[in-house]
């Protein structure tokens, strides 16, 4: 019995360490708390814009795809411990970034929108804004615009998710969110968006926002960086982009 | 490992030890406070008594931290009655929602090692105190108290270690303590390692210095007692 046992477990390891060693497959990290981008739908499944880019990118590369889900703050030290291997998930191409990670093309152009309740009125000014409630998610360029242009005049609360913030603003806890524009226009046509308004305008700073939505990959793997390039001129010049475009955003 | 940046980021991260530190004595004392009753409640002899505070502790023990901090910070605040009452004031912050998820926590923990310390007084002990008539009261100050106290003291000790460091569960709903700053910093540095790394260190200081206090406590208290 007591080999049996120790069979099934070495048996068991070596399944456990060949298949993470095993070539052509590319683990890609998303969030799936960003819709339309990457969620989580009712029935468990890893789905949306990011999903499809990352499977369309990876059948024109030939290689097997493995979704790992990552909290948002750990994504880039999860990419650099090598939990996996590329970073899918509306992540803002920034100079900050590109420190410590490469980033492919942009293949997504991102907008941040203040979002409040209804009747509310703010003003923008830094003195406007003074002792105002502002919720970020934790890690985000929105986090850094809102440190850049008001600094310590506003009370910054981070949270973990999109979903959170959400939360605070309908209980009042925080007067305005700064996110992504594609996520506030997707809470406002949901079932409460109509007690909530879009405020101030569009923050597009590429200082803070970033050069576009890309693909993060490690430093040293320069060819997988290629490869991911030279799969999103194909998709975006075949008409697949327009397509997995259209499905999310239209 | 980059030590620089462990230097670098001491001071922002001991900004957090003030927080943390303030939630720990508050809750601590509250914590106690609500214990005491909770665990008379508990080995009194009237079932309309023992069986709430069972019920309590049979909750708080049962279900994660995370869990009830979540209820009390985003499940309450979804009750607008809860929103215009004058509870607000306080569950509005993200402060008071963890001193209040941490205390219910920790005064069940602690209501329980209460418990057992009374329970463990010698029968013969407390019949010998009224037989000389002494009132209930006389006998749970003079009695009881002074040795369950003592009895209690390491698990109480060890109990606040463990809520110590629980309340780093407070920056999942935006307080900014020791691992909600940490975390800010490792979104800018993108450094886990060197910054958790320190953050282990403050929490383990932390903790040194509360399990020092208890024992100078427990010195304290024991320094009538007679070796047998």
């Amino acid at each position: 019995m007591r080999k049996i046992i120790c069979i099934l477990i070495v048996v068991g390891l070596g399944a456990i360490f060949s298949s993470a060693s095993a070539q052509n497959v590319v683990r890609i990290a998303n969030e799936t708390a960003t819709p339309p981008f990457n969620f989580v739908d009712g029935d468990g499944n890893i789905k949306g814009f990011d999903v499809d880019i990352a499977a369309a990118l990876c059948a024109e590369l030939g290689v097997k795809k493995v979704d790992i889900i990552q909290d948002w703050d750990g994504m880039i030290p999860g990419l650099i411990a090598k939990k996996f291997d590329a970073i899918i998930s509306d992540m803002s191409i920034t100079d900050k970034r590109l420190k410590v990670v490469n980033f492919s093309q942009s293949y997504y152009d991102e907008q941040g929108l203040f979002l409040t309740l209804k009747g509310k009125t703010i003003d923008f000014s830094v003195e406007g804004m003074k002792g105002k409630k502002i919720a970020v998610q934790r890690a985000t360029t929105f986090a850094n615009y809102i440190k850049g242009i008001y600094g310590s005049s506003v009370d910054i609360k981070y949270y973990e998710t999109p979903a959170s913030q959400i939360l605070d603003l309908f209980s009042g806890r925080v007067d305005l969110i700064l996110a992504s524009d594609v996520f506030v226009h997707k809470t406002i046509e949901s079932e409460d968006g109509a007690k909530l308004e879009i405020v101030g305008s569009p923050v597009i700073d590429s200082k803070y926002i970033g050069d576009g939505v890309g693909i993060a990959v490690r430093k040293q793997d320069t060819e997988l960086l290629k490869s991911f390039n030279k799969a999103l001129d194909t998709i975006k010049s075949n008409g697949t982009y327009d397509k997995i475009y259209d499905k999310w955003f239209m | 490992m980059n030590l620089q940046i462990v230097m670098e980021y001491t001071p922002e991260i001991l900004a957090g030890v003030v927080v943390t530190m303030k939630l720990v004595v508050v809750t601590m004392v509250l914590g106690l406070l609500l214990a005491v009753p909770l665990a008379l409640c508990r080995n009194a002899k009237s079932k309309w008594l023992s069986i709430p505070a069972y019920a309590y502790i049979y909750f708080f023990r049962g279900t994660p931290l995370l869990v009830q901090l979540f209820i009390i910070y985003y499940g309450f605040s979804q009750f607008e009655s809860i929103r215009q009452s004058f509870l607000w004031t306080f569950l509005s912050e993200s402060y008071w929602c963890s001193i209040l998820a941490f205390t219910l926590n920790t005064a069940a923990y602690t209501a329980e090692i209460l418990r057992g310390a009374i329970k463990s007084v010698p029968q013969g002990q407390i019949e010998a105190a009224l037989s000389v008539g002494m009132s209930p009261i006389k006998l749970y100050t003079r009695i009881i108290s002074p040795q369950a106290a003592l009895i209690a003291l390491p698990g109480y000790c060890n109990e606040s270690v463990l809520m110590m460091k629980g309340t780093s569960l407070a920056s999942t709903v935006a307080l900014l303590e020791i691992t909600g700053i940490t975390r800010n910093l490792i979104a800018e540095t993108f450094m886990p390692l060197e910054l958790f790394f320190l953050a282990g260190v403050i929490y383990m200081i932390i903790s040194t210095i509360m399990i020092g206090g208890f024992k100078l406590l427990e010195a304290s208290l024991s320094r009538f007692r007679v070796e047998i």
